[in-house]
């Protein structure tokens, strides 16, 4: 900064704060010369014909040239630029011989080497008013531009101009493909993208790892061979025409689709497949993009469970079927006679042991349905005696809570439904209706046709399902999270139960409840067209 | 019309064992024989010669189907009724067991006050189809 200055140093334009600013936006001071600057400079000299041309930039300090041709220096103090005085104009500078301008008379590269003479400089101002530098070009001797040289030196100027904004952008989109190349490389998931003629683009370091080779340059035919693509069962080898990228490419979209990967040395991997196309920024076209996700600790956990639970059915039910038909045959009698001091205590742990039965039932419906392992037996059915059955079923659970059960309605109907599944769905309801009616109160089955469907209800007079619970009744194990003034027992498993079968068979569950007055479930199933006499 | 008087039962839990043997000996006045193994009903079904065998299928070592497959080898089953105990019974695996010559499944847990009078029927049905 102890520089000695120049005195006739041009002064400093209104915008200098933002100029600077914006200079330095562009990244370009300090920075190894690029042939478009150079050649737009050697075009600017050839063009004038002058020795000297210059892309010279304007910081605090001092003027950097960026590219120039016929001078040694790469840059001066900004005192002695000339430029610095070009920067205040709107178009050209030129000044025809600087011995003659009290501005630069005594400046000492005009007293001295390379005894600039005629200086012209377009300035190189952004859309905003901010001005970056020039385009210059220098003489040695004195002269005028002509008029189609002036008009040259703009437009290269321009250029120039364009070629300095659009070097950061340029950049920036560089830098961001860079960015997001490795960003892929850390994804957890396999990610495959491919050119509109089916050439891998990018393949993340997880899909070459699952593949155990980098596929990049195998070429579409082989893919088959190459990617050890299997289907689902993990059998059969996926045909070329399968395979999600090609499927991509024919225009398909792939949506969470199995497959597995047999790559050789690894374990079989079950990963799930999502493609779509890539579009460019016209939105045509550009490729397809693949992206797989490992699902196989997911298998993994699936089998673990689907092992747990049915060792847990084994294990409990067991012990279960020795407590409960030890405890029925000594209620009998017919191991002797039953001390009446016992009977209360042995029906109690009678009904308790059926609950435990009811509970493991439940858990492994409900297991079999959300795998939709459950099998349905759909054969005609006659309605009426099939409501009959159920209401008998449950007749003694009801004296135990001092409930009769009535049924109203009888029109015959036949359905095509799972007998056992119906008559569970409603053993269910009915026994929720016990839990809840009042003692001594009714609780009524009821059907009657509408239309092509049976609308069958169970009707308690019970306190009704409070407003806030009504929502989650549907949900698994809503029943936990009711307080204990309103638990019945049981797993909260049974209505989610009884809609998926009742769903399952074509029908739909519901029901209406008013607080204080009771409650109605109904299912509606469909009516076999020739039962409708 | 053949009367049912003796029941080869084989299970290793010995709750469900004792359970059986009452429900079918004091609720169904019938004959059990009990076996705790597969390797054991090999060794006493021919003596006893019964005529319902009552398997149960997850046992160690010789599972009921393979006990089941073990007996034809060494005696005529035409005239004996095979059912299969077991809290196992999904469709496909009622199938299975009505495919390997079982007549019928009791499904676990049972109700042992009813548990001979579906011996008994499956029998009758037996008896009727033969």
């Amino acid at each position: 900064m102890n520089k000695p200055q120049y005195i006739h140093a041009a002064p400093l334009p209104s915008n200098e704060k933002e100029r600077i600013e914006a200079l330095y936006r562009l990244k370009i001071l300090d920075t190894e010369p690029e042939a478009h600057f150079d050649d737009l400079t050697a075009l600017a000299a050839a063009l004038t014909a002058c020795p000297i041309a210059l892309v010279s930039l304007i910081d605090e300090n001092r003027q950097w040239f960026k590219a120039r041709c016929g001078i040694d220096g790469t840059e001066t103090d900004r005192s002695l630029a000339f430029c610095a005085h070009a920067l205040l104009e709107r178009d050209i500078m030129e000044i025809p011989d600087a011995r003659l301008d009290p501005r630069f008379a005594q400046h000492p590269m005009v007293l001295g080497p390379p005894h600039v003479t005629f200086y012209a400089g377009m300035p190189l101002t952004s859309s905003t008013g901010l001005c970056y530098g020039t385009l210059c070009v220098v003489d040695t001797q004195p002269r005028h531009l002509s008029d189609q040289q002036r008009e040259l030196l703009r437009k290269l100027g321009k250029q120039v101009l364009r070629h300095m904004e659009g070097r950061v952008e340029r950049q920036q989109s560089v830098s961001s493909s860079l960015m997001l190349a490795r960003l892929l490389e850390f994804l957890p998931d396999g990610l495959i993208t491919a050119d509109l003629d089916g050439t891998l683009r990018h393949v993340n370091s997880i899909a070459r790892q699952w593949h155990g080779v980098d596929p990049g340059t195998v070429p579409r035919q082989r893919w088959p061979e190459y990617f050890e693509l299997y289907t689902a069962d993990g059998k059969t080898r996926l045909p070329l025409a399968q395979n999600p990228i090609a499927r991509v490419l024919r225009g398909e979209k792939v949506r969470d689709e199995e497959l597995v990967i047999r790559a050789r040395g690894q374990a079989e991997r079950t990963v799930l497949c999502n493609g779509d196309y890539l579009v460019d920024d016209a939105g045509a076209p550009a490729g397809a993009v693949v992206v797989m996700h490992d699902l196989s600790e997911q298998k993994r956990m699936e089998r673990m469970k689907d092992e747990f639970v049915s060792t847990v059915s084994h294990e409990l039910r067991t012990p279960l079927t020795a407590i409960s038909g030890a405890l029925s045959l000594i209620q009998s009698g017919v191991l002797g006679e039953v001390p009446e001091a016992m009977r209360e205590q042995l029906a109690e742990a009678g009904r308790n042991s059926e609950r435990l039965n009811s509970i493991i039932n439940d858990l492994l419906d409900m297991d079999k349905l959300l795998a939709g392992k459950m099998n349905f037996r759909f054969e005609r059915c006659a309605l009426v005696p099939l409501l009959d059955e159920a209401l008998a079923a449950m007749r003694s659970y009801a004296e135990i809570y001092g409930v009769r059960l009535v049924r109203r309605g009888d029109v015959p109907a036949t359905l095509d439904v799972d007998a056992m599944r119906l008559t569970q769905v409603l053993t269910n309801l009915l026994s929720n209706a016990c839990k809840f009616a009042p003692g001594s109160s009714d609780v009524v089955l009821e059907h009657r046709i509408e239309g092509d469907t049976v609308l069958i209800s169970v009707i308690d007079t019970g306190p009704g399902i409070p407003e806030a619970f009504r929502s989650r009744l549907f949900q698994k194990f809503s029943q936990a999270e009711t307080s204990d003034s309103n638990r019945k027992g049981g797993t909260g498993l049974g209505l989610v139960i009884c809609k998926e079968l009742v769903e399952r068979m074509h029908g739909t569950i519901g029901f209406e409840s008013a607080e204080g007055e009771g409650t109605r479930f109904w299912c509606r199933l469909p009516v076999m067209s020739d039962s409708i006499t | 019309m053949t009367t049912l008087q003796r029941v080869l039962h084989v299970e290793d839990d010995p709750s469900i064992r004792m359970v059986t043997s009452v429900a079918l000996e004091k609720v169904g006045k019938l004959q059990v024989l009990s076996c705790e193994s597969g390797q054991q009903a090999l060794e006493k079904a021919a003596a006893y010669d019964p005529q319902v065998l009552l398997l149960d299928v997850m046992m160690p070592q010789m599972d009921g189907p393979t006990t089941l497959a073990e007996l034809r080898k060494t005696m005529d089953l035409s005239q004996r009724l095979v059912l299969f105990m077991t809290a196992k019974v999904q469709q496909k695996e009622i199938d299975h067991y009505l495919g390997i010559g079982a007549q019928g499944v009791i499904i676990k847990p049972f109700d042992p006050m009813t548990l001979a009078a579906q011996i008994q029927q499956h029998w009758s049905d037996f008896l009727a189809a033969r």
